[in-house]
């Protein structure tokens, strides 16, 4: 009888949870970066997609500057950019749901360079192409790195062809996407940091869709959500340093 | 020609020899490179450093090949492993190293992703000790002990001499297991100006305003009347503005880390006891047969004790009538530069890590000679702190192996763990980091010779008062989840003027409800189980930790010289 009663009040707050859920919904702004975000497409919008689906929370996507995205979201309820590195400095502006994906930034040459690199200290001499105002600059910033910026990966994946610069750094995927649109030969020399992509929500969202969302995310890797979708994209990038994180 | 059967089987064995005595005399002469030039000086002469090293290269043969992710926080020390270490280990053993260098905050984020989710992002974590609490709760996290002694007994160094390690008590669980292993260590010390300390007239001014010596604070309302004294009356020095105090009260996790860390312990919010206070830890939740009771006085914590309200109180007041008027928007990164710029009296507890940068030459707080101009002591301690308790925080970076990695991983991984801090290059890592974590480092000749220039580095570690400073203890059942609260409350005094007491009171809440969540986990050891809340009086009329407030906070100030600074906690 105890056992029924509590089946019955189970169900009755799941429901009422689902139900007050449902009456929410989040615009999540995005920015172009290929092949996660492209004109509200991509890799990243398929995981949210699935992701706000399965909690069953509205949303709508929209699409402006990466920086005007997360002002948008620190000032605006029911707001969330999609997706940026979660960040010590970034840490207590928003609220966390991720990381919805593991990627890892890497040092790249031109195949036939032959510069000798063993370790990261060993580029420090060559100005390093990286992409304007990513975390991936601040991080080459925190080593007083001398960079070179560009305003996407694609644009320096073209510098790199050119040869106006040795060395490229950027996240694995989009290099590899961008070198595959800018016919380019590439090769990583270095991993230098595995970084965590997260959905950044507005500081008053409330916890409890915080927690919902993050409890279907943990459910989205343990059954293989995230690596179908990654799979989905295997002819338009290289994903096998990546793969390892989804198995 | 027709070659024999016998010939051709010489032959064969002749190549075959030569082939293996050429392999041979290169790796040896790659280990010899590396003890060469740059494994010295080293507490362990260049015969049995060859030795040691000859097992890591023999040993790591069946992992040659591999690559291993490995994550450290960003401090002189890891850079120091990523970038020479890693090599030299690829050189001598084949198996490449990737060993990533981010913030602190980041490394947790990750190691707890890794637990929560089981995402197997790193083969080795460096993390810092402060989750021992954590680990050996979760079931996730790899007992170092049990494995040295079971799957990984061939892959453990011989000459490891874990009781050579100054950090063990750290790293061991209350069931008396070694769960990590300690990599780096530095504490947090009070620093000080110890020209602008010895100058006569500084001192003369001092006693008659105080009536008793400018010298190394003990007590808290030292350190008040020191700061008041360089910020209000000296003011200046050759026309500069200098302040008595520095600190930093930016909303950042680092601010976090900061309070935890440290204000609370030097306060004496918690227990008499060592590492942490028992029952009651200086994060003030009581813990009670291995299982933690509660953070606030209702539940016999002592978050929200007098004591810890003290402390808050006296470090939003010392901020705000002391600091120089940025620092109170400053996060850890901004404010750790700041003592080197030249204007600063003293600081009641700065991270020993910093030591290398602080002694660069060409900064003002430096001589021409290479010596600094100041020094590092023992901290000053608050009105609540008794004899046989904590008094400040020492950091302990440890390696630290998860269940869910693959056990051939786990294995190449735990030899780079172990060559990193292995005698062969610990002392060596020690002189580039200072974090030492060999007591056999800190005693070698080489330590005493260049300990003039380390500003009483060197001192501290070879005193008892070290014994006093030490990391997060096991009453935190779950780091990543219950330290939010720090950074998510202090900033509310500083930046809102919410009183030390409302912002203490709602710390306490924050952490028993966090407590409550863990007390419905299934799968932790020792899982927290509140007490029931009573009337704080039931608490704080019993003996130690919630302590019932004293009346007089500041009682008369106490300085000592720097020599009997180290004694006095014999």
């Amino acid at each position: 009888m105890i056992k029924k009663r509590r089946l019955i009040l189970l169900f009755l707050s799941f429901a009422l949870l689902t139900t007050s859920l449902n009456a929410q919904s989040f615009t999540l702004n995005t920015f172009n970066v290929e092949p996660y975000v492209q004109n509200k497409e991509g890799l990243a919008v398929d995981i949210a997609k699935v992701l706000f689906q399965r909690a069953n929370i509205g949303y709508i996507i929209k699409s402006s500057p990466q920086k005007r995205a997360i002002i948008t979201t620190k000032q605006t309820q029911n707001n969330a950019v999609l997706f940026i590195q979660r960040s010590q400095e970034r840490e207590s502006h928003f609220k966390w749901v991720g990381p919805i994906f593991v990627t890892q930034t890497a040092l790249f040459s031109l195949e036939n360079s032959n510069i000798k690199v063993d370790v990261f200290k060993d580029v420090f001499q060559y100005p390093l192409l990286v992409t304007r105002g990513s975390a991936d600059e601040e991080y080459l910033k925190g080593f007083g790195i001398k960079t070179q910026v560009a305003n996407n990966d694609f644009q320096n994946v073209r510098k790199l062809k050119a040869q106006r610069a040795h060395f490229l750094v950027a996240d694995v995927i989009s290099a590899s996407y961008n070198a595959k649109k800018a016919n380019a030969n590439i090769k990583k020399r270095l991993t230098l940091i595995t970084t965590l992509r997260s959905l950044a929500f507005n500081i008053d969202t409330s916890d409890k869709i915080i927690e919902h969302l993050n409890q279907i995310l943990t459910i989205m890797y343990k059954d293989g959500t995230i690596k179908k979708i990654l799979t989905s994209y295997e002819n338009k990038f290289e994903s096998k340093d990546i793969s390892v994180f989804f198995e | 020609m027709q070659v024999s059967k016998e010939n051709k089987l010489l032959i064969s064995f002749i190549f075959i020899l030569f082939f293996t005595t050429q392999s041979i005399l290169a790796n040896s002469s790659t280990i010899q490179k590396w003890i060469d030039t740059e494994f010295q000086p080293s507490t362990l002469n260049k015969q049995d450093q060859f030795k040691e090293l000859s097992w890591f290269q023999k040993t790591a043969q069946p992992f040659k090949g591999m690559e291993i992710r490995v994550v450290s926080e960003r401090i002189d020390t890891h850079w120091y492993e990523a970038s020479v270490l890693a090599k030299a280990f690829r050189e001598i053993t084949g198996i490449n190293i990737i060993h990533e260098i981010t913030g602190e905050d980041d490394v947790i984020k990750k190691i707890d992703i890794h637990l929560k989710r089981g995402i197997n992002l790193y083969d080795m974590y460096i993390n810092d000790s402060d989750l021992i609490g954590t680990h050996f709760r979760s079931g996730k996290v790899v007992p170092l002990g049990d494995f040295m002694k079971k799957e990984g007994k061939g892959v453990t160094l011989p000459t490891l001499d874990l009781q050579d390690f100054i950090g063990l008590s750290f790293v061991t669980g209350p069931d008396k297991k070694i769960y990590q292993l300690p990599d780096q260590q530095f504490a947090n010390l009070y620093w000080y100006r110890a020209d602008w300390f010895s100058r006569k007239d500084f001192k003369e001014k001092f006693k008659k305003i105080y009536g008793y010596e400018l010298n190394v604070p003990v007590n808290w309302s030292a350190y008040e009347d020191i700061a008041e004294f360089f910020t209000v009356h000296i003011n200046k020095i050759d026309g500069e503005k200098i302040y008595g105090h520095m600190d930093y009260g930016k909303r950042d996790p680092s601010i976090g880390w900061r309070f935890s860390d440290a204000w609370l312990s030097m306060a004496g919010v918690g227990d008499i006891g060592l590492p942490n206070g028992l029952p009651v830890d200086e994060w003030g939740i009581r813990v009670e047969n291995c299982r933690p009771v509660g953070a606030s006085i209702s539940r016999g914590g002592a978050a929200n004790s007098p004591a810890a309200i003290y402390a808050l109180r006296k470090f939003d007041e010392w901020l705000k009538k002391y600091a120089p008027p940025e620092a109170r928007h400053m996060n850890f990164s901004q404010a750790g530069s700041v003592p080197a710029q030249g204007h600063i009296a003293q600081q009641i507890f700065w991270y020993t890590a910093f030591t290398a940068s602080m002694t660069k030459k060409g900064l003002p707080v430096v001589n021409e000679d290479g010596t600094p101009k100041w020094k590092m002591a023992p901290s000053p301690h608050g009105v609540y702190w008794e004899k046989g308790m904590k008094l400040g925080y020492q950091d302990a970076g440890s390696w630290t192996m998860l269940k869910s990695v693959p056990l051939k991983r786990r294995k190449a991984a735990w030899l780079y763990a172990q060559f990193v801090v292995s005698k062969t290059v610990s002392l060596k890592k020690t002189i580039v980091g200072l974090t030492p974590i060999r007591i056999s480092d800190i005693n070698s000749k080489h330590m005493s010779k260049i300990s003039k220039n380390l500003g009483g580095l060197v001192e501290f570690y070879r005193s008892k008062a070290r014994l006093l400073w030490t990391p997060t203890g096991t009453n935190v059942p779950d780091y990543p989840l219950l330290s939010p609260a720090w950074w998510k409350t202090v900033p509310k005094v500083v930046e809102e003027g919410l009183s030390a007491k409302d912002a203490m009171n709602e710390l306490a809440r924050y952490l028993d409800e966090k407590l409550l969540y863990l007390s419905k986990e299934k799968n932790i050891k020792c899982s927290p189980l509140l007490n029931q809340a009573r009337n704080p009086s039931y608490w704080l009329n019993k003996k130690g930790s919630p302590k019932l407030k004293i009346e007089n906070e500041k009682p008369k100030g106490i300085t000592v010289d720097y020599k009997k600074a180290l004694e006095i906690y014999d």
